[in-house]
């Protein structure tokens, strides 16, 4: 059947947050998207935090291209929608073309309102609305200057303050005499006002602007009263209108905003109209907390599922400005003689508190300078609840604790709202932790979208988050993994305390007792690192090549690298690669960058055996260990030459193979600078000069590219080979699981390396270097050992049916 | 009352023949299987990952679930449903052990060898 098609005017918040909803819903329809910005999706709220340069536009992008195609929706970026013929159902674009729809849903937002003041349209004064708008400022900000922000409201507020981080002189102008005036009473609104001045910021009230002066561009602002003050940049905020347009020309019901009912249908039944562009009960809303709770009722009425109604919204509304806490929900303008209500003030520390009670229900609530307790307080307005006792304590319970604990998160009932923005309620959250096993914000953002849109109750779901899985979470702190939450360096204390040397002892005293596929391995290196090859070796804890040391394809099967020391090999060693490449017919064999010869498609069966012929040392190219030495041919043949770095090669190799590190671990070794074995992109890297060597680490020519750091410059070959075993030790040491050195050296600092390794005092330098030979006296060639006896008998085996039919049980099969 | 699935159980191996925490592959008619040795209990599910085909009798084992070695989807071997958010499903087949073998009951529809 032929699917129907949806076309979806505005690719704001409101409009994607809408089709979320109907997508979860797995309509039969085909989604066409026209966007009039250029960009794909981006959390418009967070427009101002871009401009304060807290986030940058790649934070604040909602859903990526991808999202689009995975979706099936086809995303006219650039394309403005001009018009609408409701008869014939099409759309017109500004390209002239018109697309035909089934159902049409306009998501138009709204309009900076653009008040009729004389100059407005001189260069330098600018509107504060989209993308456009934020990058224009910042690009006006660069030379510094006098900014004046028309508009006292939440908007002017946060575009102020943005203006201020971006070092300009500001002042806020506002036409009646308190700030935020739709939000806040008299008193929170003079409490606003001094925390603003604090910053540095000038505010000035009862102020009506008269005109915009200057040549070509604005100089200066004059108000009505005469009173002048110069300016180099004017951004305008006097709020947003609905952009109706294009219901208008439709022939939609109109009023302030596109008129929908309870199930958001507009006066023509293939019609729909969500977010700041509609008006319902007649109000219009210019916030994000109600679009979404639009967006859900009008993806039930649209994918054919009337039923839900959308009843209004409780505004609330809080100023994202940094050291400025201001949060207001419902009735705050408490005049009338049905309201009763409490206050705290404390001057000094600038906070002011205000509950408005009808009866016995809290209907509203001003906090400037603490808002610990908004959510709490927003949940009692939006819910009716009666409130007995004494009232003033929903302020002061827990009202100077700044983190929620986890108690009272879990206190809280399911229904309750967490994220505003979104609408996602507690109870959604704690399933969707449970049920995905969620360890982290990230995870929960993607899979509930909480805490996605303006970001102030991270606090909140993170205490739930903690609360649901017992303070495990993942956090970008210094850990190896949440199943064992610990710094690396407490770890290697416990280890080495608590005598722990095998893995699964750590995981279970210390952590959950389970791991996973990032802490096991990376305790598998711990132990055996710390206790210098002397740990009890735990083959279940390691990734497949490890235990098989072999590199699985993604096949399935393995491949098998011969160590070919500083990438020398023989005659002799290239019979055997070839006699044993056809034996068990490799299906490719590979020259490496590493230069070896890399056998591929082998069968995990098959590597005991190859090995045993090959009688050839493992080569380690799968797994987080010495690699290789590669290297050019230097004195021995090459006129270029100045050092012997095939025998240094071989010699470097001969160190420190076998040895397990952080990251998998390369080195270089070249004759002269021209580099050839490039040594300058290596973790370890010896380059030969006249006289001598230069000792160069951190290098990498992989995810990205770095050029490697002089640790040393040295006389001799011993020399330059101390000095990269005295890096090679300290980096095992210290670096993170996962950790390669370029990382590692950024980390921690090339000042910190030397003065640890060539620098550090000869006693400490004997010590790294005795563990280093121990350790490395525990290092084997794992097929040394494995061809002959397999820790597991089958280690390398898969499972075969017993032959002896007389082992079957039950009823024979047929 | 009959069962409605008439009992298949076939033995496939020792117990011993699979390191503790570790998963083996088997294969049986057409049928690839992974087998884990998870210390209590030993579980049982179809050896392909849902996502690439990995071999999960190769992955490493947490639980009673298991990470695909080539791109780490997480499998829940009592379920076989991916975890973390993932999609996708393997089937499962009861195991139990007798005198020290394993037993996989196959559905009866399953070709033998």
């Amino acid at each position: 059947m032929h699917k129907k098609h949806l076309v979806v005017v505005g690719n704001g918040m409101a409009g994607m947050a809408c089709v979320d909803q109907i997508l979860k819903r797995k309509p039969d329809f085909s989604i066409t998207v026209l966007s009039e910005e250029p960009h794909t999706n981006y959390n418009r709220i967070l427009l101002s935090s871009v401009l304060a340069g807290e986030k940058t536009l790649d934070e604040i992008t909602i859903n990526s291209k991808e999202w689009y195609e995975q979706n099936n929706i086809a995303l006219q970026l650039g394309s403005k929608a001009t018009s609408v013929d409701a008869a014939r159902k099409t759309v017109t674009t500004s390209s002239g073309d018109v697309i035909g729809y089934d159902k049409l849903l306009l998501a138009t937002g709204s309009n900076a309102f653009i008040p009729p003041i004389k100059g407005i349209n001189k260069e330098g004064v600018v509107t504060f609305r989209n993308l456009a708008d934020t990058q224009e400022i910042i690009k006006r900000c660069e030379g510094g200057g006098r900014a004046v922000v028309i508009g006292g409201g939440l908007l002017g507020l946060e575009a102020a303050r943005g203006l201020l981080n971006r070092g300009m002189q500001v002042s806020v102008v506002h036409i009646t005499d308190r700030l935020m005036d739709v939000q806040l009473d008299s008193s929170g609104a003079e409490y606003l006002k001094r925390s603003i001045e604090k910053l540095g910021i000038m505010v000035l009230l009862n102020r009506k602007t008269a005109e915009f002066m200057g040549h070509h561009r604005v100089e200066s602002v004059r108000f009505e009263s005469g009173e002048i003050i110069l300016a180099d940049l004017v951004v305008v905020a006097c709020g947003i209108r609905p952009n109706t347009e294009l219901a208008k020309h439709a022939g939609l019901t109109v009023n302030r905003g596109i008129v929908v009912n309870d199930h958001m249908e507009t006066s023509d039944p293939d019609i729909f109209a969500v977010g700041e562009c509609v008006e319902h009960r007649s109000k219009v809303y210019g916030l994000v907390a109600p679009l979404y709770d639009q967006g859900k009722v009008l993806a039930a009425t649209i994918t054919g599922n009337k039923g839900p109604t959308y009843e209004g919204s409780t505004l609330a509304a809080k100023l994202k400005v940094v050291g400025v806490d201001v949060f207001s929900a419902g009735e705050v303008q408490s005049t009338d003689p049905g309201f009763e209500t409490v206050c705290y003030q404390d001057e000094s520390a600038g906070i002011y508190q205000k509950l408005v009670f009808r009866r016995s229900q809290l209907v509203g609530t001003v906090l400037v300078g603490n808002v610990v307790r908004a959510n709490k307080l927003l949940e009692l307005i939006r819910s009716g609840e009666p409130v007995g006792g004494d009232r003033y304590l929903l302020l002061f319970e827990a009202a100077s604790a700044n983190a929620i604990s986890a108690e009272d998160v879990m206190c809280r009932s399911d229904d309750e709202t967490i994220c505003g923005c979104i609408g996602v309620s507690k109870g959604q959250i704690v399933d969707a932790i449970r049920k995905n096993e969620l360890r982290s914000m990230a995870g929960v953002k993607t899979c509930t979208k909480a805490s996605t849109g303006c970001g102030t109750c991270t606090g909140l779901v993170e205490s739930i988050l903690r609360a649901v899985t017992g303070d495990a979470v993942e956090e970008k702190k210094n850990q190896l993994c949440p199943c064992v939450p610990f710094p690396k360096e407490q770890l290697r204390t416990m280890i080495q305390t608590q005598q722990l040397k095998k893995v699964q002892d750590i995981l279970e005293i210390y952590g959950n007792g389970i791991g996973c596929n990032i802490c096991k391995p990376g305790l598998s290196f711990l132990v055996d690192e710390v206790w210098l090859g002397e740990h009890e070796e735990d083959r279940s804890a390691r990734f497949i090549n490890d235990r098989v040391h072999a590199n699985i394809q993604r096949d399935g099967t393995f491949s098998v690298v011969p160590r070919m020391r500083g990438g020398v090999t023989t005659p002799e060693e290239l019979r055997k690669i070839a006699d044993v490449a056809d034996k068990y017919k490799v299906r490719m064999v590979k020259v490496t960058g590493s230069q070896r010869i890399d056998l591929l498609g082998v069968n995990k069966e098959d590597l005991p055996k190859m090995w045993a012929e090959l009688g050839m040392p493992s080569g380690h190219a799968y797994t987080k260990a010495v690699r290789m030495v590669k290297s050019c041919v230097g004195t021995d043949f090459c006129r270029y030459g100045t050092q012997n770095s095939i025998a240094t090669g071989i010699k470097l190799e001969e160190l420190l193979e076998n040895l397990y590190t952080p990251a998998k671990l390369k080195m270089g070794v070249v004759g002269c600078p021209r580099n050839c074995a490039e040594a300058t992109v290596k973790d370890i890297g010896l380059i030969g000069i006249e006289g001598g060597w230069q000792v160069v680490i951190g290098g990498a020519a992989g995810k990205r590219v770095r050029a490697a750091d002089l640790l040393v410059t040295v006389k001799t070959t011993d020399e330059a080979l101390r000095a990269s075993l005295l890096f090679f030790q300290y980096y095992r040491e210290h670096g993170e699981y996962g950790e390669r050195t370029y990382d590692f050296v950024e980390r921690v600092g090339l000042e910190t390396v030397r003065r640890e390794t060539i620098l550090a005092s000869e006693e400490k330098q004997v010590a790294l270097l005795d563990r280093l030979e121990r350790a490395k006296a525990k290092a084997v060639d794992p097929w040394s050992v494995e061809t002959r006896k397999p820790v597991h008998p089958m280690q390398f085996n898969e499972l075969v049916l017993p032959t002896d039919r007389s082992a079957l049980m039950g009823a024979p099969n047929a | 009352m009959p069962d409605p699935k008439p009992e298949s159980w076939q033995a496939v191996a020792d117990c011993g023949s699979i390191p503790l925490r570790e998963g083996r592959r088997l294969k049986y008619g057409d049928k690839e299987l992974a087998l884990f040795n998870l210390g209590e209990t030993y579980l049982a599910v179809d050896n392909r990952c849902p996502h690439r085909q990995g071999p999960l009798a190769d992955g490493i084992v947490a639980g009673n679930s298991v990470f695909c070695p080539l791109h780490n989807l997480r499998i829940d071997l009592q379920t076989g449903c991916a975890m973390n958010g993932g999609e996708g499903k393997v089937d499962c087949y009861p195991v139990k052990i007798v005198d020290g073998k394993l037993y996989i009951n196959f559905p009866k529809s399953t070709p033998g060898r």
